[in-house]
């Protein structure tokens, strides 16, 4: 009797469960906008997913809107009220302050600093969580092996010099060493911008608070800004950069690497599976090591993702996103690594990458007060790198910016 | 009686008139009038393009104009004006050829000669970008075919002459456009002057000098205002190609202005360069329109 009655309680607690969700299930419904920023594969890859997410819940809509320009975009749309109901959050451009005015908070899905990485970006002012980034990559250079081979390279630098010795011999073989895409500024990163020089060099992970106290933007802190420029523009005179590196740019590039006339590239374990998956460099071909000399593998986000606060269908755009983050689905579609953290992404490359043992550090926020200081003076941290690669006068380009960021503190009260 | 009639057809001609002028005056107001209010508006605040916006004054000029940033911009689009007045020149050379009835295939000729305008502005960018390849754009590759590998061309080098490979594209653009239109008032001059002046054994270039350049000097004024307007409201080609870059050296007043509302977030300081552009503008067609009323009253 006891036994039966046992039995029966469970079946009925599991029935209630299936009815619970089966109701959720037609609960939700209405039509939501999905944005992203990978245009390429908005109508396919996206598109399905989208397709899959409505098949499990009839009765909903899920639109994919690809946006090309995604800050101007968003921006836009934000001051407009006029944003997606998924929509990209641009973290670089947000205070924590304005996170709940933009978007709903997510807490309800349940989620924690314990299930995905950067878990505290997507963290307001208030405590709540407003929005998380479903993919992110771990900073490296990205070599095609085929390119060591024809140099008859052995091995992959682990020092600053054995890097020196491997861009010779990838000189004499006729092969650019590294790319830049120099024209499209945002590649160049690496090299100062994204900070995982800096912070990967040093391992510090204060490392922007103290800047954002320093004096000087350019000064000689090991493993300063002005230490990785400097490692830059050592490689633009030595030539290891393309040769008309103005007219450098990302169409190009990806051409030459996949025809063997380009080795590297600094910037994150993203770049190889892409090349991968969509123009079709052969896998084995795909290699990844830390940047020669770093203390720690850094790993940035990717875009962050929330819900809109205007959005009319809030359940249907959470049971989306949650959809979107579920065993990192959308990451896997993009052929990125996920920051679920109970998942390990094994993409091409990424195995080389961890083999070398170094610890993996998040790249931290970057503080407000940072953000302000460049937009006071009016530095893009790109456009610094492309001048002191180019000029015959790199002292005045130093000289010029840190004048720059002192009248910014300045005018700031910082 | 006559007189209500009268005053009645007056009433319902105001209607009809204030009824057809009310929508196309609405959406002017809506689409020009209204941004270019709010546009001055913000040039006057601190607006970083999301929240309040806080009333600085005269602030972003003073920044404008202590920066230097607004003397590299007006350097750099004196590269696309340099060429503005070579494509004008350029126009008026093939209109004056094209007129003559004595060329075959003139019309083809016509025709080919406009059909860059009719291209969209960043399809031919993305083009030239293409084109402008150092190693596989199709001229220094056609340099490198004939032997002549030390005359190819850096076409985006990072200097200040990238601004004129920049202006280039425009040129290829609107020589067209400005061919026609000269065109249009060379086709305007009565024959009888140039019969006179076959008679009196006049040469090609003594009609093309005493008769013809007199005869188009208003529509050669009002090609060179719009010119110089195109000019400083050059966008696509730097925007596409260059981004503005490397550090500013081929940014235009559009260009900078995207950045400073994007990049640095200060829609405020980017207003307050639009503004300047307005007014630059302004001047330019004040001037322009100067010279004109002179020389109308000169020959009045």
């Amino acid at each position: 009797m006891k036994r039966f009655l046992l039995l029966l309680m469970v079946c009925t607690l599991t029935l209630s469960m299936f009815a619970v969700s089966a109701a959720s299930a037609q609960e939700l419904s209405g039509k939501i906008v999905w944005v992203t920023n990978r245009t390429d594969i908005a109508d396919t890859l996206l598109t399905d997913m989208a397709n899959d997410f409505m098949a499990l819940h009839p009765g909903t809509t899920v639109e994919v809107e690809g946006i090309k320009d995604v800050e101007q975009t968003m921006l836009t749309r934000m001051a407009a009220n006029e944003m997606p109901d998924v929509s990209l959050m641009i973290t670089s451009k947000l205070t924590k302050s304005d996170f709940a005015n933009y978007f709903l908070p997510l807490d309800d899905l349940g989620y924690t600093a314990d299930d995905f990485y950067f878990y505290d970006y997507g963290v307001g002012d208030d405590g709540k969580l407003y929005g998380i980034t479903p993919d992110m990559y771990t900073n490296c250079v990205f070599y095609n092996r085929a390119t060591f081979e024809i140099a008859g390279i052995e091995s992959v630098p682990r020092t600053l010099e054995e890097l020196d010795a491997v861009c010779q011999k990838l000189l004499e073989a006729g092969i650019i060493p590294m790319a830049t895409s120099f024209r499209d500024s945002w590649p160049l990163r690496g090299w100062l911008s994204g900070y995982y020089t800096q912070i990967g060099m040093s391992g510090n992970a204060d490392f922007l608070n103290e800047l954002v106290q320093s004096d000087l933007l350019f000064d000689d802190t090991e493993f300063g800004n002005l230490y990785t420029l400097n490692i830059a523009r050592d490689f633009a005179l030595k030539g290891y950069f393309e040769p008309e590196l103005a007219a450098a740019n990302w169409d190009n590039q990806r051409r030459d690497v996949l025809n063997n006339d380009i080795a590297m590239f600094y910037d994150g374990a993203w770049y190889g599976p892409q090349l991968v998956s969509t123009s079709g460099l052969p896998v084995e071909d795909c290699g990844a090591f830390p940047f020669p000399g770093a203390k720690v593998l850094t790993v940035s986000p990717n875009w962050f993702y929330g819900v809109a606060k205007n959005t009319k269908y809030p359940e249907l755009a959470k049971a989306f996103l949650q959809y979107m983050l579920e065993d990192g689905r959308y990451a896997t579609i993009l052929e990125v690594e996920c920051t679920n953290k109970d998942i390990l992404s094994d993409l091409p490359g990424l195995e080389e990458l961890y083999s070398f043992g170094l610890p993996v550090m998040e790249m931290p926020n970057v503080p407000a007060e940072l953000i302000d200081i460049l937009n006071k003076g009016l530095i893009s941290l790109d456009s610094v790198t492309q001048e002191y690669l180019l000029t015959s006068d790199p002292q005045s380009i130093i000289d010029k910016y840190n004048d720059k960021w002192q009248q910014a503190k300045e005018d700031l009260g910082l | 009686m006559r007189n209500r009639f009268t005053s009645t057809q007056k009433r319902e001609k105001t209607v009809v008139i204030i009824a057809f002028l009310a929508i196309p005056f609405l959406l002017l107001a809506l689409f020009s009038f209204y941004p270019a209010a709010k546009l001055v508006q913000i040039s006057f605040t601190n607006w970083s393009g999301l929240g309040a916006m806080e009333f600085i004054g005269l602030k972003n000029y003073q920044e404008l104009l202590r920066n230097g940033e607004l003397l590299q911009v007006l350097f750099n689009v004196s590269a696309y004006i340099v060429v503005m007045l070579i494509q004008v020149f350029l126009a008026l050379v093939l209109a004056i050829i094209l007129n003559q009835s004595s060329i075959k295939g003139r019309n083809f000729f016509r025709s080919w000669t406009f059909l860059p305008y009719m291209l969209n502005g960043v399809a031919v960018a993305f083009m030239f970008s293409i084109m402008y390849d150092y190693q596989r754009g199709p001229l220094n590759v056609l340099l490198r075919l004939i032997g002549l590998e030390q005359c190819a061309i850096q076409w985006i080098s990072g200097s200040y002459m990238t601004n004129y490979s920049l202006g280039l594209i425009a040129m290829w653009r609107y020589t067209g456009l400005n061919m026609v239109i000269f065109l249009g008032a060379l086709q305007s001059i009565s024959n009888m002057y140039y019969e006179a002046a076959n008679l009196d054994g006049a040469s090609f270039i003594q009609k093309v000098r005493y008769i013809t350049l007199p005869s188009i000097q208003t529509t050669f004024e009002i090609l060179l205002l719009l010119g110089f307007n195109g000019a400083l409201q050059a966008y696509f080609e730097p925007f596409v190609i260059t981004k503005g870059g490397p550090g500013g050296i081929t940014d235009t007043f559009i260009t900078k202005s995207l950045k400073y509302a994007f990049d640095f977030q200060n829609f405020g300081l980017a207003s307050a360069l639009a503004v300047m552009l307005v007014l630059l503008i302004l001047l330019v067609m004040g001037v322009c329109k100067g010279i004109l009323l002179r020389k109308g009253r000169q020959s009045a």
